[in-house]
């Protein structure tokens, strides 16, 4: 059994439409993608955030950038659950 | 006790009915399968209801052309949408041009922001209630205007007023263009970024298939009015200030998940179906219209048979009182139509009827020729 925790990275987006339509884009790219509570550390952005793989992080920005989505907020966090 | 009698719904011009069954299913499946509270919380419930408004959003911005969703705001109908953009943008000293056949959405908040300072200038109709652009472009040119604001199309006449000529004397002038779409969308194809309007509200109830209180407001980027409610928007909590983030910044407060539900359906609906709904409506509308004008003693309000008007068609009669005849085609005949002055005392007065009212049939989805025909027999009975 492993000891390391997932680690993951959250965007933070302004409102909700952004947030859902960022979820969407990454979905049709293929990310794991989940929408979580926004963590505090986010600030209080919109009520959920959008949370990829760590490793995936990167990858997840420039489609996010092609789509012309831009996160007010980004943090890396490790798995809750 | 439920009243089953058969009815024939011409009153569609207020609230249509019926309503497709993917209307009512949206609806319910709002409240059941997705009745969290929107962008307020991330648990799966919360989430479907974030989901259906903004996959409600889609559909109604796709079938108004608007390119940008966020910039089409849900309202609690077109009242609301014409409140927020009329006494969100105009302050004391400013010029407003306003056509003369307006409901009372536009009617009555301009008359409340007249008793603030703000300047009105009417534009009157032709007999039929028209607007003619070369007026609204002498009335505009007169003063430095910060408004035109005119209904696409009456509910009264069912004239359709000509948009796109007034939004160009309007942006030629440096004025913005508010239009009351209340008649218009639904029963018109409408594409926002050609036909120039600033700011466009509708009803969610009424041509676009949807409930009652739920509506629609598209601004344009750059059309920035004070909102009318502050409130919670589920995000940026910390601060007192309102969000200035579209859509958030206009929807304070929860919304009415169902109702947009419903109307999101109602527009996938008209996408779907809207081009055939249009031409039946246009092909019931002729033949009222016809129908009614050969009736003795019948005078139709509005442009004359053969010319272009949504699916409105009202009539008075120069013995039977329009109130007399709602009620006479109702108890014998089961047909529901409209009588009175509508909303709209000023396009009332423009074609005459502001002393009489007038009868008014709404058509829409949902009727046949075979209605229409026994609209036409039971008005020639009543009227012998």
């Amino acid at each position: 059994m492993s000891d390391a925790r997932e680690r993951f990275a959250v965007f933070g987006f302004e409102g909700t439409h952004e947030a859902l339509r960022a979820e969407s884009v990454l979905l049709d790219a293929g990310e794991e993608v989940a929408l979580i509570p926004t963590p505090r550390a986010l600030g209080s952005l919109c009520g959920f955030a959008v949370r990829v793989p760590l490793h995936r992080r990167d990858a997840a920005l420039d489609e996010l950038a092609d789509s012309g989505i831009m996160p007010n907020g980004l943090i890396e966090i490790g798995d809750r659950a | 006790m439920r009243d089953t009698r058969p009815i024939r719904y011409f009153d569609h011009a207020a609230t249509s009915w019926p309503k497709p069954p993917e209307v009512v299913d949206a609806v319910v499946r709002a409240m059941t399968e997705a009745g969290g509270n929107p962008g307020r919380g991330a648990h799966r419930l919360a989430l479907a209801a974030a989901r259906t408004i903004a996959a409600s959003r889609g559909s109604v911005a796709r079938l108004l052309g608007v390119p940008d969703e966020r910039d089409l705001l849900f309202t609690a109908g077109c009242t609301h949408g014409l409140n927020l953009v009329l006494k969100g943008t105009l302050r004391p000293g400013d010029r407003v041009v306003v056509s003369a056949v307006e409901h009372n959405a536009v009617v009555r908040p301009l008359a409340l922001l007249a008793g603030t300072g703000v300047e009105l200038v009417r534009v009157s109709a032709d007999a039929e209630g028209r607007i003619e652009a070369d007026d609204v472009e002498r009335a505009v040119a007169a003063a430095p205007t910060r408004m035109v604001v005119c209904q696409h199309a009456s509910n009264v006449t069912g004239a359709i007023q000509p948009l796109g000529d007034i939004a160009d004397i309007a942006h030629d002038h440096r004025a913005a263009l508010v239009v009351d779409g209340a008649q218009g969308a639904g029963h018109l194809q409408v594409d926002l970024p050609s036909l120039g309007a600033d700011a466009y509200a509708v009803a969610g109830h009424k041509a676009l298939l949807g409930p009652q209180g739920v509506g629609a407001l598209y601004l344009a980027p750059g059309l920035e009015p004070e909102e009318l409610l502050q409130g919670g928007s589920g995000g940026r909590s910390e601060g007192a200030q309102q969000p200035r983030v579209r859509p958030d910044r206009y929807e304070a407060g929860t919304c009415n998940t169902p109702g947009i539900a419903g109307l999101g359906a109602g527009a996938e609906f008209l996408l779907a179906h809207g081009e055939e709904i249009r031409a039946a409506e246009r092909a019931l509308t002729r033949q009222l219209h016809e129908g009614l004008s050969a009736i003795p003693g019948v005078t139709v309000l509005g442009p004359p048979p053969g010319e272009p008007r949504v699916p409105v068609v009202s009539m008075v009669h120069e013995r039977v009182s329009p109130d007399e005849l709602a009620f006479t085609l109702e108890h014998r005949h089961g047909i529901a139509a409209r009588a009175g002055l509508h909303c709209s005392p000023w396009a009332h007065a423009a074609v005459g009827t502001l002393d009489t009212g007038a009868l008014r049939f709404g058509l829409g989805w949902g009727l046949t020729h075979a209605d229409v025909e026994l609209v036409i027999e039971a008005v020639t009975e009543a009227c012998r």
